[in-house]
């Protein structure tokens, strides 16, 4: 049977805790289950995504290794860090805006609460994130970290970033559901923000007025700052964690109002 | 609460959305400019799949549906299984909703076949130990023996179906909906599964069936509905309903 016990019992299943643990539980499990499907052919199984990673560090540490020849062991843990974290936000973003598109059959054929194809698509990327998060580690071996209690912040830090994609991300799966250009417009925006936030480049290689510009403007630099500065050993900065968490706060409410308005469309929609 | 389907004066606008309404680089160039560069279409365009249907479904209830394609039929199971809300009126619905729609939608080709029972499963809305506690009976009804360790992309089309229709039957909901009556794989399942289904229709408290067949609706059926353009056109016995509709029956 294709409808739902608990969910399509409750009027408003959102309303009831345990509806909302089942939405969870149930998205959780299909997440997991993808990032397993995903190599299931392979020796590796989903250990792939860490060994591509590490292989992506040893290509760039060769490479720039040669061209800078030792700024290397400063260059390559901040390198990394902004490469999986960049990663994650961004497949985040683009995974997440066609998440309803790509559930189409299911929000045509399934009584469940649609929101559970959306965290579907997070879990799958948080799953993919910890995969990745091996390869950092095996980073930081080779070029080890200055680790206090202040790099514990980092934990908070991806909380608020990862939360914050999230509810851009629903807020534009929405509108990308109703107007099928929008996923197009992401794309395009998240590869620019590739080239316009410090990942590969260093914040101090830029002229100040630019610098200043660039950095302020663009959420994936908040974003990746307070997940990524406390890995490094930087003190926290104030202004960073105040934009991040800001943009978070406004990104969850947008993305919690365009769902809880008009998700009853989406079946429509698709 | 006893199971129950309540629609009050229930009408159903669907969108269409054709390629340009569905550009959202055209809808801020017609706003920015005033909707002055494009008014080659209407803006917004809804086809009114149900119109002002007010009926009570209640225990024990064998429903047939009956109408011509796109009177309504589907849009009408759809609604009854909460996938879409109504534009106006109300809907109020007691009890667990089943429906043999697409009983295989979720289940994946790179999973053995016993992940795809607990996968399917989780769809249908069991937990994971109802599942634990169902498998073997499922495994056991679908007469799949050891492929049921082998990933499903190795199944034949029938052995597919075998498993979908095993876990989509292994529980009765209360309200059953259902479109066309359901006949799956070779000879020999299908008489088990022909039984089964009867098993499950009998056990529901509810049954809604959408279909084009009188025999079936005459054999399984205690009410019809008939939907001609989304409206209702009658609501009653098969004897009464179905000559309505069905001009040269037997």
């Amino acid at each position: 049977m294709t409808g739902t016990a608990s969910l399509t019992a409750v009027p408003a299943p959102l309303r009831t805790l345990s509806a909302a643990w089942r939405v969870l539980a149930l998205s959780f499990y299909l997440g997991w289950q993808d990032v397993r499907m995903m190599y299931r052919r392979s020796v590796l199984g989903q250990f792939w995504i860490t060994l591509s990673m590490i292989v992506t560090f040893a290509a760039i540490a060769t490479v720039f290794g040669f061209i800078f020849a030792s700024p290397v062991i400063e260059y390559l843990p901040f390198l990394g860090c902004g490469l999986v974290f960049f990663n994650f936000l961004s497949v985040l973003l683009n995974e997440g805006t066609v998440a309803f598109i790509a559930a189409e059959s299911f929000i045509r054929q399934l009584a469940l609460e649609p929101i559970v194809y959306f965290l579907r698509t997070v879990w799958k990327t948080v799953f993919v994130l910890l995969h990745n998060l091996i390869a950092l580690a095996v980073l930081f071996v080779f070029f080890p970290q200055d680790l206090s209690a202040a790099t514990l912040l980092a934990v908070p830090g991806l909380v608020v970033a990862a939360v914050g994609m999230s509810g851009l991300a629903l807020a534009l799966a929405m509108l990308a559901t109703r107007y099928r250009d929008v996923p197009q417009i992401v794309a395009a925006v998240v590869q620019v923000s590739f080239y316009l936030t410090p990942i590969v480049w260093l914040p101090e290689a830029l002229p100040a007025p630019v610098r200043d510009v660039l950095l302020a403007w663009n959420p994936f630099t908040h974003m990746i700052g307070i997940i990524r500065d406390p890995l490094l050993g930087l003190p926290p900065s104030a202004p960073t964690w105040a934009a991040a968490t800001g943009l978070a706060v406004v990104f969850v409410a947008a993305g919690a109002a365009a769902y809880l308005f008009k998700r009853r469309q989406l079946a429509f929609w698709v | 609460m006893t199971p129950h389907v309540h629609l009050a004066d229930v009408t159903l606008d669907y969108p269409v959305l054709h390629q340009s309404s569905r550009k959202l680089t055209r809808e801020i160039l017609r706003l920015a400019t005033g909707g002055q560069l494009d008014r080659s279409e209407p803006r917004k365009v809804t086809v009114r799949a149900l119109e002002r249907i007010t009926t009570r479904l209640e225990v024990g209830d064998r429903v047939g549906l009956i109408g011509h394609n796109g009177s309504g039929k589907s849009t009408l199971l759809k609604l009854l299984a909460g996938i879409y809300a109504p534009t106006s009126g109300t809907v109020s619905r007691e009890g667990v909703v089943g429906s043999l729609l697409d009983i295989s939608l979720g289940m994946s080709p790179d999973a053995t076949g016993r992940e795809n029972i607990y996968l399917r499963g989780a769809l249908q809305g069991l937990s994971r130990r109802e599942i634990t506690r169902l498998v073997p009976g499922i495994i056991e009804f679908s007469g799949l023996g050891d492929f049921i360790e082998l990933p499903m992309r190795t199944y034949s089309s029938g052995m597919l179906l075998r498993l979908a229709f095993s876990i989509s039957t292994v529980l009765s909901p209360d309200i059953l909906l259902m479109d066309e009556w359901l006949a799956v794989g070779d000879e020999e399942f299908q008489a088990k599964a022909e039984a089964r289904l009867h098993e499950v229709v009998s056990q529901t408290a509810i049954l809604v069936i959408a279909s084009h067949s009188a025999s079936l609706i005459r054999n399984q059926c205690t009410r019809v509905i008939y939907l001609e353009h989304g409206r209702l056109i009658a609501d009653g016995t098969p004897d009464d309903v179905l000559p309505m509709y069905f001009t040269n029956l037997e």
